[in-house]
């Protein structure tokens, strides 16, 4: 009996080892070419990532990537020791590295559509990794404190953010941790194992793919959209170059049918100012040192919003509320939502929410004295009385004041912003 | 539980090591519990119908047995047939024949209720019931008979009902084949295993590879016959030759390796169906349990009980097609393809003599290779045929399909490229033929599964003489051995389909 109980015992062995020499090739090849991104990110977005993180820039198509995606896989992958990063919405993007204390250190996460629940996801992505940054530049959008109709369509991670606030600010929320039996089933499955095969071998020619592009004062010549080394975006130049009566009409657009976000605003939403605050509190205790920025809407956007008073009156609560709140935690501020408080012009602006590369410092000059502004500031004097002295814009730098003006037709391409003339955050 | 599935994979072993590892007095008691535990899978509540089965048929045969007088052994045979198909009746025909009498009734103006029994929630198809009535029925009539003597041990009867190789698929195991091997001790043969494993590999590769790979292809020309045309049909129809056989055919193999590894030998079920050359030889190749059960169980009793033996024979056929269409399914579907077989079989012998003269009279050497190929090729296309009655969703969908390809102008079938344009409508290829890579021969299942499907059958021509592909490998140097599975193993892993359907003779 024992002696057929050992031989049929080696036989089953034997069989296990040779199922188990085939698992190993699954797990390998599901593991290494992971055609649905679970254990490296999807080919596109690694592509990207490995390419910023080597050093390059990277030209591509506009939306044909998960901008979230870039992040955790940046945020896999990149070194421990970040300096400075940036956590905000496509208006962020413009943030470069040049408003760093420390260059060589430095990662803009800005992406499209992004909220403040996508900030607390980032955030959560670099605090589980032990990745956080010495400091962290907020950029903060108008509409980030209102419990809008827009989230609906947020692209933020839920289950992130869930997390996030549940774990860490003790907030109660539903997620579900990932699944990782779905990973697992992903790993060993020979059907995915098939899939990846065919992947792997797959006509690549026709598809799009990200493209290093060595990053030179050429790369603003770009004809598609561009990523930097330090993850902020260079628009394309057909772009950047729209004729400015087509930016002011942009902005009429926006500020005419829906603001994004910030359309219905009544009030300051107060759970969602009270999640703000609370993970302030976190960053604060974790070591991080923060600074929000208000980059400016286009004058028109903000001018119309000013008329628009009543559909979204807590608008302009947004302002105060920030300033306040970094006066009380000790935060540095940048900018203003005005744009006579930056002196932006039209001419400083993408479309009506963008501001250009080459402008974003006006946000950081005067800031002294949009602080000293601010802390004088009440919604009745920022809406109703626009002649108050108080509301003329600052008064900039001599020497950026004297600075020309974007022309169209003699500078096509954008310089990277003068370091020199920057405060460094 | 399905044998393709990771379950089985893990739950074979187990039962191996453990029955092979155990005192001999708990060999049997183990496999009949592992058997019930293999069918409990699927449907907890059902293992109850088989013990209910199994109990009336042995009670019933132990009265045939010790009865003394005929007429309580009829009585007792009756009981138990008729026990037996009842529940076959109720769960798997009720509906069928309540719709249809009600059907003829409202068309002779009679207004009845219908009465139905609810299959989808309450009382689903039971897996394999087909298959383990007629084991059981054939039992009884053997006693009955006195072909074998009753099985003393309730255990043993209960095993060879339930035993869990065939259990839900079949082979149709005969009493008098499987009842004597539980009562010698089996013993390890390491040849016997190491056979068994490579039938199971076989079998899955056979289930995995074509017929999965197959169904891939031909599920919509069957789900939408209306969208395609004559030539796609065709084609369909052929794949689904290879999806039916390679599905049951696989089945019957990993349930006969499965028995082998545990030291049992079930019958054979396939003899390489499609390299007949006649009706007749087709069904002495397709599923051989089955057929024989019929030869042994309808048509002899018929033609053996009938003065006019001519006359018997053309009736027996008829009858045992329509039985064997019924037994199939519970649909006019099933019928016409057994109907259809047994026009085939019975125009076969009415036309025997005739055929022969009209040889003679042409001078065709029918001992020739090109004719016996022309005769494979022929019933080849007599057995599609009848499939597509098979595989059809009713009958107007069967005819839909029979009178789009019957009313294609011949000449069409001439054409190389309508072909070539079916092959990639019907998504045998990936795209069109200008953009076929390297690559498509993985991406599409149809390159793959045809040289899958080559493969499979050039293997088979090698059984011969009654030996089964395991056996014909085993004979064979190691290399050669390992070359074997090596490659089944590779094929199933690259072009497998694992999201894939259960056996489609589960619903029979």
């Amino acid at each position: 009996m024992l002696k057929n109980f050992t031989a049929v015992l080696s036989i089953v062995l034997k069989g296990i080892a040779i199922a188990a020499a085939f698992l190993v090739v699954i797990v390998f090849v599901n593991f290494n070419v992971d055609k649905y991104g679970h254990f490296q990110g999807l080919a596109f977005e690694r592509t990207l990532v490995d390419e910023l993180l080597g050093g390059n820039a990277v030209e591509y198509d506009e939306n044909t990537f998960n901008e979230r995606q870039i992040v955790k896989l940046y945020i896999q992958d990149m070194p421990d020791d970040l300096n400075t990063a940036v956590l905000g919405s496509s208006r962020s993007l413009q943030l470069t590295k040049e408003y760093s204390a420390d260059e060589t250190s430095f990662f803009n996460f800005g992406v499209s559509g992004g909220d403040l629940f996508d900030i607390l996801g980032m955030y959560y992505l670099l605090f589980e990794a032990d990745k956080l940054p010495e400091n962290l530049i907020l950029v903060l959008d108008g509409g980030m404190l209102h419990d809008s109709p827009d989230l609906a369509k947020s692209r933020a991670d839920k289950e992130l953010y869930n997390e996030f606030l549940s774990v860490e600010l003790g907030i109660q929320k539903e997620y579900e941790k990932p699944d990782y039996s779905t990973l697992i089933e992903s790993l060993i499955s020979p059907s995915v194992f098939q899939e990846n095969i065919e992947y792997y071998f797959r006509d690549t020619s026709l598809e799009t793919k990200p493209v290093a592009v060595p990053f030179t004062e050429n790369s603003y010549e770009n004809e598609r959209s561009l990523r930097l080394p330090d993850g902020s975006q260079v628009y394309p130049i057909d772009f950047r170059k729209t004729p400015q009566d087509d930016v002011d009409f942009m902005a009429l657009e926006m500020i005419t049918y829906s603001f994004y976000l910030v359309e219905g605003m009544q009030e300051i939403d107060p759970d969602m100012s009270n999640i703000f605050e609370l993970f302030l509190d976190h960053a604060e205790k974790n070591g991080v040192e923060i600074t929000f920025v208000l980059p400016s809407y286009h004058p028109v956007v903000y001018n119309g919003a000013l008329d628009g008073y009543d559909r979204f009156p807590a608008f302009f609560d947004v302002e105060p509320y920030l300033k306040t709140l970094a006066k009380e935690k000790g935060i540095n501020i940048f900018g203003s939502y005005d744009p006579l408080v930056t002196g932006t012009v039209p001419e400083d602006f993408y479309d009506g929410l963008h501001m250009k590369r080459e402008s974003m410092y006006k946000i950081f000059s005067g800031f002294e004295d949009s602080w000293m502004y601010n802390e004088m500031a009440t919604k009745d004097t920022l809406v109703k009385d626009r002649n108050n002295p108080l509301y003329e814009p600052v008064t900039l730098p001599k020497q950026l004041d004297e600075r020309p003006g974007p022309d169209m037709d003699e500078t096509p391409v954008i310089s990277p912003p003068d370091t020199a003339r920057v405060p460094k955050i | 539980m399905v044998f393709n599935t990771l379950q089985y994979l893990c739950f074979f072993p187990v039962v191996l090591i453990l029955y092979f590892g155990m005192p001999k007095v708990f060999k049997k008691p183990w496999l009949l519990c592992v058997s019930y535990y293999f069918y409990m899978c699927w449907e907890p509540a059902y293992a109850l119908l088989i013990l209910f089965s199994t109990i009336t048929t042995y009670l019933c045969s132990y009265i045939i047995d010790i009865s003394k007088t005929p007429k309580y052994r009829k009585v007792s045979l009756i009981l138990n047939i008729l026990v037996n198909l009842s529940i076959l009746f109720f769960f798997k025909y009720f509906n069928f024949f309540s719709i249809t009498a009600h059907s003829v009734l409202a068309g002779m103006g009679i207004d009845v209720s219908l009465i139905t029994i609810d299959t989808a929630n309450t009382f689903i198809l039971p897996v394999g019931i087909s298959f383990y009535t007629f084991q059981s029925l054939g039992y009884s009539i053997d006693v009955y008979r006195n072909t074998i003597p009753h099985e003393k041990s309730f255990i043993n009867y209960a095993l060879f009902v339930s035993f869990f190789p065939q259990l839900v698929a079949g082979p149709i195991e005969r009493a008098s084949n499987f009842l004597p091997q539980l009562k010698t001790p089996t013993y390890f043969d390491k040849t016997r295993v190491s056979q068994g494993f490579k039938l199971m590999l076989w079998g899955f590769f056979q289930k995995v590879v074509v017929a999965e790979g197959a169904e891939r292809i031909l599920a919509d020309v069957f789900a939408h016959p209306e969208k395609y045309n004559g030539h796609e049909l065709i084609l369909g129809t052929v794949l689904f030759a290879f999806r039916i056989y390679g599905d049951f055919a696989g089945y019957s193999n990993i349930a006969i390796g499965s028995a082998n590894v545990l030291g049992f030998n079930l019958m054979r079920n396939f003899n390489h169906p499609y390299f007949a050359t006649s009706i007749s030889d087709f069904w002495s190749r397709w599923h051989i349990s089955l057929s024989s059960w019929f030869q042994d169980y309808i048509f002899l009793p018929v033609v053996w009980n009938s003065k006019n033996k001519k006359i018997a024979t053309y009736f027996a056929v008829l009858l045992v097609f329509l039985v064997s269409g019924f037994w199939h399914g519970a649909a006019w579907t099933f019928v016409v393809w057994g109907l259809i077989h047994a026009m085939f079989r019975i125009t076969a012998m009415l036309t025997k003599k005739p055929r022969k003269k009209l040889y003679k009279l042409c001078r065709i050497n029918i001992k020739l290779p090109i004719f016996t190929i022309f005769k494979i090729l022929f019933t080849f296309s007599l057995v599609c045929f009848t499939f597509i009655f098979f595989r059809a969703e009713n009958i107007e969908e069967a005819l839909l399909i029979v009178k789009t390809i019957f009313t294609t102008p011949i000449s069409r079938y001439f054409s190389s490229e309508i072909w070539l344009d079916a092959l990639v409508n019907i998504k045998f290829f990936p795209s069109s033929l200008e953009t076929l890579s390297l690559n498509s021969f993985y991406v599409n299942s149809g390159l793959s599964l045809t040289v899958c499907i080559i493969f499979m059958l050039v293997l088979e021509m090698f059984e011969t003489k009654g030996r089964t592909i395991d056996k014909v490998v085993q004979t064979k140097i190691f290399p050669v051995r390992w070359l074997f599975c090596i490659v089944l193993l590779t094929a199933i892993l690259l072009f497998g389909v694992y999201d894939a359907s259960s056996f489609m003779y589960f619903q029979f």
